[in-house]
This record gives C-alpha cells, sequence and structure tokens, in this order.
C-alpha cells in the first residue's frame, strides 16, 4: 500500500490535468482542417458565381483538389486524435456541401455576376465548417 | 480533471474495518510517469509515441519501459503503424486501463480532500 500526502495528491492530479491538457491540445487539429476548408468552400462558391473564364474556373477547381488533397495529407501525419472526431465533423460537411447545393441552384436563376446574391451564399456555404471549427477547438 | 466514466464508490471496509482511500490506489499508477501516461492517453482516442513522450516530458527509453509495464498489465494498447510514410507506434488507453485511471483519479480526489 502507499502513502500519499493530501497535497501529494493533488500535486499528482494537477499534474494529470496538465499532461491530459498537453496531449488533448495536440489532438485538436480537426478545428484547424476545418477552418480551412470551410473557407475554401465558401471561396469556391464565390468563384462559381462571379467567375466568367472558363480558364480561370477551372482553375479554381483545381485549387479546390489541391486544398482538399493537401488537409487530407496533413491529417494524416497528425499524430493524437480525439475519439469521436469524424463523426462530429462529418456533419459540418454535410452541411456546408447541402448549402453548396442549394446555393447553386438558386444561383442559376440569378443574373451574372449577381454578387448580392453570391456574397451572402458564400458566406452560408462556409459557416457550418467555420463553426465546427470553433467547436473542435474546444473540444 | 474528470475521469471518462463515473467515480466508482469507495471500497466497502474489509474485515479489519480499513477504508482509507489511499487502498484503493492503484500499484502500477503510483509511478509518477505511468501515471502520467495514462492520463494523457485518458483524453484522447490514441497518440503516437513521440507525441505521448512530449506531453509526459519524459525520454524515450524512459517511456518505452513505461509502456511495456502498461502493456503488460493491460492498462495501454500499443499498434504499429504508419504517419504518413513514417512507421511509428500508436497507443491507446484499453478499458480496463481506463478503469484502472479513474479508481485512481477517485482515490487520489478522496485523499486530497477534493470530494468532501
Amino acid at each position: 500500500m502507499t502513502d500519499m500526502t493530501p497535497e501529494a495528491a493533488r500535486d499528482a492530479l494537477a499534474d494529470a490535468a496538465r499532461t491530459s491538457d498537453r496531449l488533448r491540445a495536440r489532438a485538436r487539429w480537426a478545428s484547424t482542417k476545418l477552418a480551412v476548408t470551410g473557407i475554401g468552400m465558401g471561396l469556391l462558391t464565390l468563384a462559381v458565381g462571379l467567375v466568367r473564364s472558363d480558364l480561370v474556373g477551372f482553375a479554381v477547381f483545381a485549387a479546390w483538389g489541391v486544398l482538399i488533397a493537401a488537409t487530407a495529407w496533413w491529417e494524416r501525419r497528425r499524430t493524437a486524435h480525439l475519439p469521436g472526431t469524424q463523426q462530429r465533423t462529418s456533419r459540418y460537411w454535410a452541411a456546408s456541401f447541402a448549402l453548396y447545393a442549394v446555393a447553386i441552384a438558386c444561383g442559376v436563376a440569378r443574373p451574372e455576376g449577381d454578387a448580392g446574391f453570391w456574397v451572402p451564399a458564400a458566406v452560408v456555404v462556409a459557416l457550418p465548417m467555420v463553426v465546427g471549427a470553433v467547436r473542435e477547438r474546444r473540444a | 480533471m474528470t475521469p471518462a466514466e463515473p467515480a466508482p464508490a469507495p471500497a466497502a471496509p474489509d474485515a479489519a474495518g480499513l477504508t482509507h482511500p489511499r487502498r484503493d490506489l492503484d500499484e502500477l499508477l503510483t509511478h509518477a510517469v505511468r501515471f502520467s501516461v495514462v492520463a494523457a492517453l485518458s483524453g484522447v482516442l490514441k497518440a503516437e509515441f513521440g507525441a505521448v513522450r512530449d506531453s509526459v516530458e519524459v525520454t524515450t527509453p524512459m517511456l518505452s519501459k513505461q509502456v511495456a509495464l502498461l502493456e503488460k498489465a493491460g492498462y495501454v494498447e500499443v499498434e504499429k503503424g504508419r504517419v504518413g510514410r513514417r512507421p511509428c507506434t500508436w497507443i491507446s488507453l484499453s478499458p480496463e486501463g481506463s478503469a484502472a485511471y479513474a479508481r485512481h483519479v477517485a482515490a487520489l480526489r478522496a485523499i486530497a480532500g477534493l470530494d468532501h
């Protein structure tokens, strides 16, 4: 049996909490990924609505593909993972993609280059992932 | 700090009527480094060996030794994997380890007088 004073017990608990916090902080990478891809989706939405050039449009979609591949590569290099990350983050992805589909469906009927529609639409599309990024920072 | 599971009830008095919470301390986890390792893993699904080492702030040989003891006791699970293309070792807390950690934390809280 181990003798332990109340002070030693408090110190042990405090040290355990600090150690746990350090590793959990390293595991909160989903916040960064959601923020980056959320902003990327917003910019993609903006480009779809406002860019007239086919070449520029192709470049925008190519850049989006590179962003997704880069974030997937970055995620594979994370060295700690929180439980339930995929379940929590998938709903933010689903919400942003659903809003993107709605924006595109509504936007086809709009006049060309209608910034009054596409700028707010881009913000709305990005919003679920940005909210998710904030919430994952506190996970 | 909140354990993943509800704090277990204090041990009932034994035949000699001894109930001090120090009796609920886990012998394996009274070692400071092993307790820190388990504490670190309690908050994550799994972590790479180097991440645990850096969080616990010990050397690689020290962590290897303590993880081996914890694995032998069934408190942690060790899995070989990759981070990108680099081979690595993933460590996670087992259900037995999680339960032992919760009991140990509850005993420490009782000793520290934090549950009054």
